[in-house]
């Protein structure tokens, strides 16, 4: 059955046996993939022509920012599965996905804002897409929240969501704001089709800590989602037995 | 491909910039760091809340009431 997958990751309880054991190989690829990108773009990457070594920041800047604005869709799409589909895993999703994604956002900005010294004079500047950046940790904040406010779980779920999905405006506006107006950030250095104006040498680093940042973010959903699938099902057997067993 | 610094203090301060490098890097490591610790204990605080849960719930029926 080709849905069969979709229904039985619904279940906190399938998701929560099958998702476990995946966690250490997850959490150690992060690791490794983060190691091999920091090593080589640190050390192993030539300097820049005008920035000299402060670009190196990007090694990690960049993936801080992919994350942040990819966890978005995660964390929203999560929220509409949930909705749509009633399906209460979504909303668990949607509510460890916030977390991490706040992090990544807040690293996006803060290494932003440390690049930012060297190469454009001041920390903070008064550009388009750092102020849509604030704008999305504001909206990740309020996010989690919101999510403390309602003492109905159901209600908290529906309207997170809800947010969470209105929010996902924001993510092409940030993507889209190097174009749109005038800006200190350069326009987007890696291109899906055509030539990206970075070279190899110095983009190969960047695939690994890219990765390395995707496959950490899924790690947190996962095992923040099972910690919420823990307090929700609370009531249910196969919770107390799994906690009875120590 | 070779090692673009001479020395490992070259490494470490990357003709003035190293500062800036180094802090951004260790500012990511510790918040994520910092996020799996949170993580972590926040795991371990639920598993004793629902056990604190389930005793009480106990505790309830034994002595006849319906928690």
């Amino acid at each position: 059955m080709a849905w069969q997958w979709f229904h039985q990751l619904g279940s906190p309880k399938w998701f929560y046996d099958k998702t476990g054991p995946w966690l250490p190989w997850i959490g150690c690829s992060a690791i490794l993939l983060f190691a091999i990108g920091i090593v080589w773009g640190m050390g192993y990457a030539p300097a820049e022509r005008l920035q000299g070594n402060s670009y190196r920041i990007m090694y990690v800047h960049f993936p801080a920012s992919a994350v942040s604005l990819g966890g978005y869709y995660v964390m929203a799409i999560a929220g509409a599965v949930g909705l749509i589909w009633r399906i209460k895993m979504g909303f668990m999703v949607m509510k460890s996905a916030a977390m991490i994604g706040a992090v990544m956002t807040f690293l996006s900005l803060a290494t932003g804002s440390i690049w930012a010294k060297p190469t454009w004079g001041a920390y903070w500047v008064w550009d388009a897409r750092i102020l849509f950046m604030l704008i999305l940790l504001l909206l990740y904040i309020g996010i989690i929240l919101l999510m403390e406010t309602y003492r109905n779980q159901d209600s908290a779920d529906f309207m997170v969501a809800i947010l969470a999905l209105v929010g996902t405006v924001l993510v092409p506006v940030i993507y889209k704001s190097v174009d749109w107006w005038y800006s200190l950030h350069q326009t987007a250095s890696i291109k899906l089709t055509g030539k990206s104006a970075i070279d190899a040498s110095m983009a190969r680093p960047l695939i690994f800590t890219i990765t390395s940042a995707y496959v950490a973010y899924a790690w947190f959903v996962i095992y923040n989602a099972r910690t919420e699938v823990l307090f929700r099902e609370r009531k249910t057997k196969w919770v107390k037995d799994l906690l009875a067993k120590g | 491909m070779h090692f673009r610094f001479s020395s490992f203090s070259d490494f470490m301060t990357m003709s003035g910039h190293g500062i800036y490098v180094w802090s951004a890097f260790f500012v990511v490591v510790a918040s994520i760091a910092g996020l799996l610790i949170f993580s972590v204990a926040k795991r371990k605080k639920i598993k004793h809340d629902i056990r604190e849960y389930y005793r009480r719930v106990e505790l309830a029926s034994q002595n006849g009431g319906d928690e």
